[in-house]
C-alpha cells in the first residue's frame, strides 16, 4: 500500500514538471470539434454595399450599379434581376428610378437602395463629355487587403476587373500609379516590402486582364502615408491598400 | 523500493536535462568581480581665466560620472566615503589614505580645469590605488563649448585602459534615427546620451532607414527625394547627398558591409517583381543578387566578418529571420517559431543578432537576441507596449531601440541583458534608431 502512495506521489511529480517545465509556449484553447461548432452554428445577417456609377444621368445614358455582399447567397435587384452576391450591372432608366437591392442569405436579408435622377433634356439625347480624370477619378476603385498579407482577396479581384475594364475601354490613354499601403501595425522597414508586393499584385492582376504593362508604375509608401491616421481596426483596414493615382503627362 | 527510487531520480534527471531553465543573459560583471572607481571630481586649475568655470566643472564631473557608470563595467564609490577631496594634481594624492580605508577601491581618477585665452583645459588622472601606478595622465585643449566632448573622450580613454581593450568605450558615438515631420521624415543625429541632437536632412519628404559606416563619415538611408524609394549617401560631415547609381522603382533597407566597400539592401529591381537581397559596390558597380524567392527579402545586415548576411524573408509564411552567405548559398531559417520577426542587426562581435519580434499570440513587438551558434533566444523587453528596432553599440554591451512605452514612439538605450534601460528622446514620433562605430 506504502509503495503504491509512494510510486502515486512520483507519477504526480513527474506530471506536474512535465506541465510547468516546458518552453514558454502560450496554452491553446482546444479547438472546437466539428460537432460543438454544428450546434452552436449561427448565421451570421447578410452585409450590403450597393452604389451606383452615377447619382445623375440625362436620359438615355446608361449607368451602373455595384454591389457586394458578404454572408449572402444571392442579390437581388428589384425590378431588374436575380445575381450573384458581388457584381454589377448597367441599367438605362428613362425617369429618376429608385433601385433597391436585397442580399439573401441563410441569416436573413439586407435591403439598401439607391437613386438615380434622369434629367429630362428636350432635344433628346444630351452626351456628357468627361475628361479621363473625371472617368479615373469616378470608376476606379482601390483595393483592400488583410493584415501581413499581399495576396488579392475575392472582393479585391472584382474590383480589379473592373478597373481593368475601365482601363482599357473607357480610358486607355492613361497611365497610372499603384500605391502599396500598409498599416502602421506591421515592422516599418517590412511594411515597405509589403507595400511593394501590393501594389505588384494589383499591377500583375490587371496585367492578366489585359492592361498594357507600360501604363502601370508602382510605389511602396509602406506605413508611411496612412490614408486614416487613427490607431484601430477601422483606420488600419483602410490603410491596407493598393490606391491608385492618375500618372498626369505633360501635353505638348 | 529501492530500484523504483533509483528509477525515479533518473527520470527526474532526465525531465530536469531536457527542460532547462531558461537562461537569463548577463552583461554586468558579478559584484564580487566589479572594478571600483573613486571619482573625485575635477576642481579648478590654476590661472584660470574664465568666472564661467564652474558651470563647465560641473557639466565635466556629472558627464564623466554617467559615462563611467552607464559603460556597465564600473561602480562607482560614493563621495561621501572619499577621505581625501580637492585633488588637482598627482602631488596631492595620498595613497596611504585610500588604501587603509576597507572600500576595496580599484582606481581613483582625479583632475583640474580651467579657461585660458578663450580654451578650455582639461587635465586628468587615473591611478591605481593598490600599486600606486600611473595608468593614465591627459591633458586635452578645446573650445569650451566642447566640454560634454572632453568628458566623453575622458571616459572612453578610461574604458579602453581598464578594460584592456574590450571596450573602446561608446562615450563618443552618436546615435542616428528618424523622426516624424508634418509630411514625413527627416534624420537626426544625437549624440549617444541623448544629447546634442541634429537635423541631418531637410528635404521635407520621407528618409528612412539610416545605418552608419564603418568610419561614421557616411550614412545610407532610403529617400523618397527621387518620387520613388531609393538608396542615398549623406556625407555627415558637409550633408551632400548621393544616390546610390542601381536602376529600379524600389531600393531600400541599405546598410554598409564592415569594410566599407560594399553595400547590401533589398531591392526590386527591373525584371523582377518581388525584393530580393543585392549586394553592390558603393559606386553601383558589380552588383550581385543573394537571394531569389518569390515572397519578400529585407533588412539585411552583415556579419563583422563580412561573409553572411542575416535578413527577413516571408519564404516560411510569416516574416522570419534567415542566414546565408554572400555567395548566395541557400538561406537557413534561425529561429523556427513563428510570429512577426523583423529589423536584425548582428553583434560587432558576430555572436549574437538582435532582432524585434512579435511571437504569434502576443500583441506587441519586444526585443529578442538569438545566440547564432546554438539558436539560443533571450528575450530583453517585456510588457512595455511595442520595442523595436534594435541596434548594437559598437561595444556589443549596449542596444539602443524605438519603444512606445510611454505613449508615441522615442528611442530608448539598454545594456544588452535588458537591464539599465534610459530613454534618450521625449520628442515622440522617434523611429529607426542606428548606433555609429568607434569615433577615434
Amino acid at each position: 500500500m506504502k509503495r503504491f502512495f509512494i510510486l502515486g506521489a512520483m507519477i504526480l511529480t513527474l506530471i506536474f514538471l512535465f506541465s510547468c517545465g516546458g518552453r514558454k509556449t502560450p496554452v491553446k484553447t482546444p479547438p472546437q470539434t466539428q460537432r460543438a461548432s454544428q450546434q452552436h452554428e449561427t448565421f451570421e445577417k447578410p452585409e450590403l454595399n450597393f452604389y451606383a456609377s452615377k447619382d445623375t444621368i440625362n436620359r438615355g445614358e446608361s449607368v451602373t450599379l455595384y454591389w457586394n455582399s458578404k454572408y449572402a447567397d444571392e442579390v437581388i435587384i428589384e425590378n431588374v434581376g436575380k445575381y450573384s452576391p458581388v457584381g454589377s450591372i448597367d441599367v438605362r432608366p428613362e425617369t429618376t428610378t429608385e433601385y433597391t437591392a436585397i442580399a439573401q442569405g441563410k441569416g436573413g436579408i439586407t435591403t439598401k437602395s439607391l437613386i438615380v435622377k434622369v434629367l429630362q433634356t428636350s432635344g433628346g439625347i444630351v452626351e456628357e463629355n468627361l475628361s479621363d480624370e473625371e472617368i479615373f477619378r469616378r470608376e476606379i476603385k482601390d483595393v483592400f487587403f488583410d493584415f501581413d498579407k499581399y495576396n488579392l482577396r475575392p472582393d479585391a479581384v472584382e474590383t480589379l476587373k473592373r478597373d481593368a475594364y475601365i482601363l482599357i475601354h473607357k480610358i486607355p490613354n492613361v497611365k497610372i500609379l499603384i500605391e502599396g499601403h500598409c498599416d502602421e501595425r506591421g515592422s516599418e522597414e517590412y511594411n515597405l516590402a509589403l507595400g511593394d508586393k501590393r501594389a505588384n499584385a494589383a499591377k500583375e492582376f490587371l496585367i492578366k486582364e489585359g492592361v498594357d504593362p507600360s501604363r502601370i508604375r508602382t510605389i511602396s509608401y509602406g506605413e508611411e502615408r496612412p490614408f486614416d491616421p487613427r490607431h484601430n481596426e477601422e483606420a488600419w483596414a483602410k490603410n491596407r491598400r493598393a490606391h491608385f493615382v492618375l500618372i498626369k503627362e505633360d501635353k505638348r | 523500493m529501492r530500484r523504483l527510487l533509483l528509477l525515479f531520480v533518473l527520470i527526474l534527471s532526465f525531465v530536469i536535462a531536457i527542460f532547462p531553465q531558461q537562461e537569463t543573459f548577463v552583461i554586468k560583471p558579478k559584484p564580487d568581480q566589479e572594478t571600483v572607481l573613486a571619482l573625485t571630481g575635477f576642481q579648478m586649475g590654476d590661472g584660470n581665466q574664465d568666472s564661467m568655470i564652474d558651470v563647465y566643472l560641473e557639466t565635466l564631473n556629472g558627464v564623466l560620472k554617467s559615462d563611467l557608470e552607464n559603460s556597465g563595467f564600473f561602480r562607482l564609490l560614493s563621495p561621501s566615503f572619499f577621505p581625501q577631496k580637492g585633488i588637482k594634481v598627482p602631488q596631492q594624492l595620498d595613497f596611504t589614505e585610500w588604501r587603509d580605508l576597507n572600500l576595496k577601491i580599484d582606481y581613483i581618477i582625479f583632475g583640474n580645469s580651467k579657461i585660458i585665452n578663450n580654451n578650455l583645459i582639461v587635465e586628468c588622472w587615473v591611478f591605481d590605488i593598490k600599486t600606486g601606478d600611473k595608468v593614465l595622465g591627459k591633458r586635452y585643449k578645446t573650445m569650451p563649448r566642447y566640454v560634454r566632448k572632453v568628458a566623453h573622450r575622458i571616459s572612453d580613454a578610461i574604458v579602453s585602459i581598464l578594460t584592456a581593450n574590450q571596450s573602446f568605450g561608446v562615450a563618443s558615438t552618436q546615435i542616428v534615427f528618424e523622426r516624424k515631420s508634418e509630411v514625413g521624415k527627416e534624420l537626426y543625429v544625437m549624440d549617444y546620451d541623448g544629447e546634442n541632437v541634429h537635423k541631418l536632412t531637410s528635404n521635407s519628404n520621407i528618409n528612412l532607414t539610416p545605418e552608419w559606416s564603418p568610419d561614421n563619415s557616411e550614412i545610407c538611408f532610403t529617400s523618397y527625394i527621387d518620387k520613388f524609394p531609393g538608396i542615398f549617401f549623406l556625407n555627415v560631415l558637409d550633408g551632400t547627398i548621393d544616390k546610390l547609381n542601381v536602376m529600379g522603382d524600389f531600393l531600400t533597407t541599405p546598410t554598409f558591409s564592415p569594410d566599407g566597400k560594399r553595400i547590401a539592401f533589398s531591392g526590386r529591381l527591373k525584371g523582377s517583381d518581388n525584393p530580393d537581397i543585392y549586394i553592390c559596390d558603393l559606386d553601383g558597380k558589380n552588383l550581385v543578387n543573394i537571394t531569389q524567392n518569390s515572397g519578400i527579402d529585407i533588412s539585411p545586415t552583415f556579419s563583422p566578418s563580412g561573409n553572411q548576411i542575416c535578413f527577413v524573408s516571408d519564404r516560411g509564411g510569416s516574416p522570419s529571420l534567415f542566414i546565408t552567405d554572400i555567395y548566395g548559398a541557400a538561406p537557413e531559417k534561425i529561429i523556427d517559431e513563428g510570429g512577426y520577426m523583423s529589423s536584425p542587426d548582428w553583434s560587432p562581435d558576430g555572436r549574437f543578432i538582435a532582432f524585434s519580434w512579435r511571437p504569434r499570440g502576443e500583441n506587441h513587438f519586444d526585443i529578442y537576441i538569438v545566440e547564432v551558434a546554438t539558436k539560443r533566444v533571450f528575450q530583453l523587453t517585456k510588457g512595455q507596449g511595442d520595442n523595436e528596432n534594435p541596434s548594437w553599440s559598437p561595444d556589443g554591451r549596449l542596444i539602443v531601440f524605438e519603444s512606445n512605452r510611454d505613449g508615441s514612439f522615442d528611442i530608448f538605450r539598454m545594456f544588452a541583458d535588458g537591464t539599465n534601460v534610459v530613454k534618450l528622446t521625449s520628442f515622440g514620433g522617434c523611429h529607426n534608431p542606428s548606433w555609429s562605430n568607434y569615433n577615434k
